[in-house]
């Protein structure tokens, strides 16, 4: 059944597998998202996610990661498997005029993958390289700390990698195994860009055929994420800088706070630029720092993101960019915002709007987003939903949800101090 | 790819010095980069770190714009703003929707002939920058590059470091930063690049260039400035090697001279040489370091095009258990492959197609096209980003040998990170 929704998208099944097709017409470019529910927030080890998900393009369908390359490389086609916390699957960009082809090798790397024991090998060795670099990045390392301390034993608190131990020993069939419970799950297939969508659609009931008819198998969901010590402070390989993490657990990405928590987030420093309360006093008025971030929701998905602070700065100065932190934080707790600032943190959201499909990889990203995590009710019109939230959004709602999110006795704190021995590069 | 496929510009010069180029796309927004011919390169004696500095202080009040106020007005229509400096460009962009994007017109304007340079706010950013230098500080990858480009350029501006020292930005305040704004800042010296849906009449009156004449005319004359270019050291053929002992993982960086910008032909022809050499998961260096050898986490190779001679960076990070020297002799023996026109036709098509590829892909947004252009006429003309474009179809596997025999098969400098370096 095709049902048009906003913005031109067809809406669509192939078996239980949703399709979300757009025809942009700006440049002769395509881009290919298959998904399959599932990732790292249910995976049976750490690792496993990113590993059998990378492997979709080490060699399917008869080729072998060589091949793969080759052939892709010579249409300028680029494509991965890949694995995140929600989901496995495949992604492809591409000349429009090879969609055809595109979608063939969609089918291909996500139904027939190889999953080489000598592939596996060099993918594990791939991602534990990858981890003992991110152990370099004392900001990494900091911030690692911070999410073991905000989320327990929750997948979000790792990374995607996994750690050396458990990727240790893996074989092909433990990746199959992954893969097999993959499959059976939901699915979601995006195609945006500048192609005939009956002639995708077409191409895609050949290539998919019959692979998603059965019904779908639900993983068993996680525990809930559970907050740990209040506070954490840690060495991290840095000879001058500290790294301070502060924050909590808020709210996942459907919620219906969503958007007056964006809008209380972008006034306390998560939008653009160094506009802000945090930057404002941190860095302008205090000069405490390079670097402040803050983000409201980070991470949300199914699970609940975060509302965190990042602060660079040296060692002298953590202990006034926290009493900063928590000044403002309790000034917007205890008086609100202004009606100005919540105007242009709506305002900025509002215009952000604009930016989303303006390429064809964004474009797609906005139409996969809107369809997994649209609002109840309303599923794949969240376009429209979530422009007016927004416009409906009064001071009162956005100063209330973060009152229910925000509490500063909750608040965890990570800082990672510089490395007392750690010599200054010698050259 | 057809070269069509890039969107015109128009491009006019007015009266007030100041380059303007138009490339009108279907996007309903409107992005904006005004760039000027000034970096690194022109830092003053002693002031290393001035053009960064001062990109810094662009962001903290003008006239009309008090301190944060081109931020908000950012945020308050939705928009994005943000700003780089290199050795050779600063460059300001802005992005809006199409209907609410002429505020930053009269935002860098402002910029250009009223930055109010208080001293508080000198010395509060101060403080931010020695921030940003510990912070690069703390990076193995920032630590060898900074060390092996100072070995590689010598005494020229490009080795040091464009965010500058301690010592120098100390000795920097508002009047050093007010002669450096108004030696370089000046609508002579700058292109303002305007991408989206904007105004491109065919002929007869022209508001967006009437207003924008009337917004940069800000000076009574017109004060060509250039720093003199200095040439590039003359390597003596000898190995130079840069240790850094910093990181657990081992790292490897290999400097060579490159190109100008201005020798376009070369630029081209060797950008498909190191694409042979490094792009895509099957070339050279990929499919033997990362994939067969397994001895690389990854492995990359790029030229810098600079306005003066830049360089080629080899670069590679290593899995445990595997050495550097190993590592480097494999660059080395595929850089004397490649410098002795060891390529194959279906390498070429193969890069050619990924390049292309890789160029529409990152020329979609409007603030991408909008840096394009004002980044290209900062130093060359309208013509450059088409003849790039014809090059890199038309390139012959004899140019690219060519290319590769005249630039890979010199002596680099070569830098060696990790645990226990020596």
């Amino acid at each position: 059944m095709t049902e048009p929704v906003g913005l031109g998208i067809r809406a669509e099944e192939l078996g239980r597998l949703r399709l979300r097709l757009r025809r942009t017409s700006e440049l002769p470019l395509v881009a290919l998202r298959v998904l399959l529910r599932g990732g790292a927030r249910v995976e049976r080890w750490p690792g496993e996610t990113l590993l059998a998900g990378r492997l979709l393009s080490e060699g399917s369908g008869g080729r072998d990661h060589r091949q793969v390359a080759q052939e892709a490389e010579g249409l300028g086609m680029s494509l991965g498997g890949y694995g995140t916390y929600e989901s496995l699957g495949v992604s492809i960009e591409a000349l429009a005029e090879d969609v055809d082809r595109a979608i063939d090798w969609l089918a291909e790397m996500l139904l027939e993958p190889t999953f080489s024991e000598e592939r596996v090998v060099w993918a594990r060795r791939q991602a534990i390289g990858e981890l003992r670099s991110q152990a370099d990045q004392p900001e990494v390392v900091a911030n690692r700390a911070f999410l073991r301390q905000l989320y327990g034993d929750h997948a979000y608190a790792r990374p995607l990698q996994g750690d050396p131990v458990a990727l240790e020993g893996r074989t092909s069939e433990d990746c199959q195994a992954a893969h097999r419970r993959a499959i059976g799950s939901d699915g979601l297939l995006g195609v945006t860009g500048q192609v005939d969508l009956d002639q995708v659609r077409r191409r895609l009931e050949t290539s998919f055929g019959a692979a998603f008819e059965a019904p779908a198998r639900r993983a068993q969901e996680p525990p809930a994420p559970l907050s740990g010590d209040p506070r954490v402070e840690l060495v991290v390989p840095d000879p001058g800088q500290a790294h301070f993490f502060a924050g909590q657990l808020t709210i996942p990405r459907a919620h219906p706070d969503w958007w007056a928590l964006a809008v209380a987030g972008v006034v306390l420093g998560a939008g653009p630029g160094l506009v802000g309360r945090l930057p404002d006093r941190i860095r302008e008025q205090e000069g405490l720092a390079y670097h402040v971030d803050v983000v409201a929701a980070a991470g949300a998905g199914t699970d609940p993101g975060r509302f965190a602070v990042y602060v660079g700065t040296s060692p002298e100065t953590v202990e006034a960019a926290e009493r900063a932190l928590r000044e403002e934080l309790d000034r917007a707790l205890a008086d609100g915002f202004t009606d100005v600032e919540v105007d242009e943190a709506r305002s900025w959201l509002l215009g952000r709007r604009a930016f989303r499909r303006e390429t064809v990889r964004g474009d797609l990203e906005a139409t996969i987003q809107s369809a997994v995590y649209a609002l109840p009710g309303d599923p794949d019109r969240s376009d429209d939903v979530a422009e007016g939230a927004l416009r409906d959004l009064e001071r009162v709602d956005v100063e209330a949800a973060l009152r229910r999110w925000l509490r500063p006795d909750e608040l965890r704190v990570t800082v990672g101090w510089p490395r007392p021995d750690q010599p200054e590069a010698e050259t | 790819m057809k070269t069509s496929l890039l969107p015109p510009a128009r491009v006019d010069v007015l009266s007030c010095g100041l380059t303007v180029a138009r490339v009108r796309t279907a996007k309903p927004l409107v992005a904006t980069a005004l760039a000027y011919r000034t970096g690194a390169r022109d830092d003053p004696e002693g002031h290393a770190g001035s053009a960064h500095f001062l990109e810094h202080l662009m962001f903290r009040g003008t006239e009309r714009f008090g301190p944060g106020a081109i931020d908000h007005t950012t945020r308050r229509l939705g928009g994005v703003d943000n700003a780089w400096t290199s050795h050779d460009t600063t460059l300001y962009h802005f992005a809006f929707a199409a209907d609410r994007w002429k505020i930053a017109l009269e935002m860098e304007a402002d910029r250009m002939r009223g930055l109010l340079l208080d001293p508080d706010a000198v010395d509060a950013e101060r403080k931010i920058v020695l921030e940003e230098i510990s912070m690069y500080e703390a990076e193995p990858w920032d630590v060898l590059e900074h060390a092996v480009l100072e070995r590689h350029f010598g005494g020229h501006p490009y080795g040091r470091p464009v965010l500058g020292t301690r010592e120098d930005l100390a000795a920097t305040g508002p009047e050093e930063m007010r002669r450096f704004h108004q030696r370089w800042m000046r609508p002579e010296n700058a292109v303002l690049a305007l991408a989206g849906e904007v105004d491109v009449p065919e002929g007869g009156d022209d508001p967006l260039l009437e207003q924008l004449n009337e917004l940069f005319s800000v000076w009574p004359e017109i004060v060509p400035q250039t720093t003199p270019r200095r040439s590039s050291p003359e390597r003596g053929g000898s190995r130079e090697q840069v240790v850094v002992a910093m990181g657990e993982v081992p790292r490897v960086l290999m400097v060579l001279p490159g190109p100008a910008a201005s020798e376009e032909t070369d630029v081209v022809d060797l950008k498909l040489a190191l694409g042979i050499l490094c792009v895509g998961r099957a070339s050279r260096l990929q499919r033997r370091l990362v994939d067969d050898e397994a001895s690389c986490v990854w492995v990359s190779a790029e030229a810098a095009t600079m306005v003066e001679p830049g360089c080629i960076t080899l670069a590679a990070e290593l899995h445990e258990g595997h050495e550097l020297e190993d590592v480097e002799a494999v660059l080395r023996g595929e850089l004397e492959r490649a410098a002795r026109g060891d390529f194959e036709e279906v390498e070429l098509d193969r890069v050619r197609r990924v390049l292309s590829a890789d160029w529409m892909f990152g020329h979609e947004r409007v603030d991408q096209l909008a840096s394009l252009w004002a980044s290209t006429l900062a130093w060359t003309d309208a013509g450059a980003p088409g003849r790039f474009l014809a090059r890199l179809q038309e390139a012959t596997i004899d140019d690219v040998r060519s290319a590769a025999a005249k630039w890979l098969d010199a002596e680099p400098v070569v830098g060696h990170a990790g645990p226990g370096v020596r």
